[in-house]
């Protein structure tokens, strides 16, 4: 079964641990690495650009930086996985910025969860055509 | 209240030193009526003294000036006689008339002289003298004309017996004693009154020398009481100085722990604020967030077999997004989370922008990045929040520009709108939003301006001083192979 590998960016314990858990149940989700801060994830994307997940989420206050920073540091890095962002603060200005900087979709925190799930179904069952990387490779 | 009881003995202070003047004061006015009128009495006393020292002298002056004419007359009386009698021996002897001149001129003077000299002896003791004399004086001029006339008429025999009885001869001795017996006297009279007149401009010269030396005394005494006075005066006016002083610096201090606890409150009341929005951000919405997923799992689960648990859970999870919702708008009451977490220049175009949209208003930005601590970044956001909120309310304006920069070692923040402006002097205290930020940004070493005019719009301009920021600590990064491998174990 193809799975959809999804690198988290995350700092609440809590939520991660049930974020895993749920996107593992229902959405055929690979969670194959999680941090807390913005250096870490930046660290975790350079290390190899495109080989590691095919999906990033990315909440926008962490411990240390902001998730904001890690989709600029997606972009200029070049990394073609795509990216989203879950976040308490989906403001219309937060959206823009975020959509500005190379993000997919913005999901809300508490109202958006279920577009989340489904998102991440949807992708996991059109992994291998929408994976143009996973495919060249 | 230790400043209560610094404050208390000043008042009893101040009485001491002016009971302590007060003496000087009293004693100065109540005398003033005695100094001037001993002064005045002084004044009399020297021009009493001098005046009767003039008068004096000047009486005895005017005497020996008659006495001095008399003593004239006495000797005119004899030299007159003795030319006469000098000028007929001449004129026995030569027989020439032109010797007869000095017996005319005594003929002449004689009368007025002796006149004159039995006017200055009118009822005296000297008046029978001068009397005898006058009437001798007559009969020897007599005499002489007598001689001269037998002699020219040349009956030689009687002048010759005329002249070589004594009788002239006695008649003469007679006048000269009398003339020599007033001329001692009034001699004597003259250095009686000589000494009057030097006992007297004696009597007046120390009499002035004294006065002087008193008045002198006296003004030795006034200058040093005035001096005195005024040194009180000048250590009076010394402590009131020193008590401005004083007030000055309390005042000062008691501002600077205003501002020092205005800035505490501030920082305890923020401090209080960010600790509870982190905890429901944290915790609680951690939680609500956790709840949620449990929820959509079990409406995955469930959602096909039974519909009516479904809409339970569907309800459940509406009441979880409330839940949210409610945190959420407590969060960002409490601390703007944009601020805390993307740092001031997103948090400010994030701020602007919704108010761009929320009033249809134009905004222009203009934001660089300048170092200042939390507390200084959250008081500029605060006080943009607070700007535009009186923009929106008060302003009615078109276009508004927010600009932060650096510039002179200050970061400066400006929130300029075109609207209709106000009278800053005419704002009463309902501004209690504006003032309160001007504490705010004074509290942080910083200054706070408002500039407006009506029909000028309305300029705010704060300023803050530059502050690096001490570094974070870096975060403990989880490392993604962990806890990946451990969430998918």
């Amino acid at each position: 079964m193809p799975a959809l590998k999804a690198f988290i960016v995350e700092d609440s314990p809590v939520i991660l641990e049930n974020l895993i858990a749920t996107l593992e149940e229902l959405a055929q989700v690979e969670v194959v690495g999680s941090v807390a801060d913005e250096a870490g994830a930046v660290r975790w994307m350079s290390r190899d650009p495109d080989a590691n997940a095919d999906l990033f989420i990315v909440d926008v206050f962490l411990r240390s930086g902001t998730g904001l920073g890690v989709l600029q540091a997606a972009q200029q890095l070049g990394i073609r996985a795509r990216r989203v962002v879950l976040t308490n603060y989906a403001t219309e200005e937060m959206r823009r910025r975020c959509a500005s900087l190379g993000a997919e979709r913005v999901f809300d925190k508490s109202r958006e969860l279920d577009d989340l799930i489904s998102y991440c179904a949807e992708l996991a069952e059109h992994a291998p055509s929408t994976r143009p990387a996973a495919a060249a490779s | 209240m230790p400043h209560q009881r610094v404050l208390q003995p000043q008042p009893v202070e101040r009485l001491a030193v002016l009971r302590h003047l007060d003496p000087w004061l009293e004693g100065a006015s109540r005398k003033r009526g005695l100094a001037v009128g001993f002064a005045a009495l002084a004044a009399a006393a020297v021009m009493g003294v001098s005046e009767a020292a003039f008068w004096g002298a000047d009486e005895a002056l005017n005497q020996s000036q008659a006495r001095h004419q008399a003593r004239n007359d006495g000797l005119r009386l004899r030299e007159l006689l003795t030319d006469a009698e000098t000028a007929q021996r001449g004129y026995l002897l030569t027989g020439r008339d032109d010797y007869l001149a000095p017996i005319k001129l005594a003929e002449q003077e004689l009368p007025a002289v002796l006149s004159q000299l039995r006017g200055q002896y009118v009822s005296s003791e000297w008046e029978a003298l001068v009397a005898d004399a006058s009437r001798r004086a007559s009969e020897k001029l007599s005499e002489i004309q007598l001689v001269v006339k037998l002699y020219r008429d040349g009956q030689d025999t009687a002048w010759h017996g005329l002249v070589e009885s004594d009788i002239g001869r006695e008649k003469m001795q007679a006048v000269r004693d009398a003339v020599a017996q007033l001329d001692q006297h009034e001699l004597t009279q003259i250095a009686t009154e000589r000494d009057a007149v030097v006992r007297s401009l004696n009597y007046g010269r120390i009499g002035v020398h004294g006065l002087t030396l008193i008045s002198l005394f006296g003004l030795a005494i006034f200058l040093r009481r005035n001096e005195a006075l005024h040194m009180a005066r000048r250590e009076h006016a010394t402590e009131l100085a020193q008590e401005r002083d004083r007030l000055d610096r309390e005042v000062a201090r008691r501002t600077a722990e205003l501002t020092e606890l205005a800035r505490h409150l501030q920082t305890v009341r923020e401090d209080e604020r960010a600790h509870l929005a982190r905890e429901l951000h944290d915790e609680l919405g951690a939680l609500l967030t956790a709840a949620k997923l449990d929820v959509a799992r079990i409406r995955r689960m469930t959602r096909n077999n039974a519909p009516e648990i479904d809409d339970r859970l569907k309800h459940m999870s509406e009441l979880l997004d409330q839940g949210i919702a409610l945190k959420r708008r407590i969060i960002e009451d409490l601390r703007p989370s944009a601020l805390s977490n993307l740092g001031l220049i997103p948090a400010l175009e994030i701020l602007t922008q919704e108010f761009a949209q929320r009033s249809g208003l134009q905004l222009s930005l203009e934001l660089m990045e300048a170092p200042t601590d939390e507390a200084g970044r959250l008081a500029m956001y605060r006080l943009v929040q607070e700007a535009l909120t009186n923009v929106m309310r008060h302003a009615k304006a078109k276009q508004v520009r927010v600009s932060l920069a650096e510039a002179d070692g200050w970061i400066q923040l400006h929130i300029r709108d075109d609207g209709q402006g106000f009278n800053p002097e005419a704002v009463g205290s309902g501004h209690h939003g504006l003032l309160g930020m001007r504490y705010r940004i004074e509290s942080l070493g910083g200054t706070l301006q408002l500039l407006s005019a009506p029909g000028r719009g309305t300029l705010v301009l704060a300023r803050l001083p530059l502050r690096e920021e001490p570094q974070p600590e870096p975060a403990p990064v989880t490392a993604p192979g962990e806890l990946g491998g451990s969430s998918l174990s």
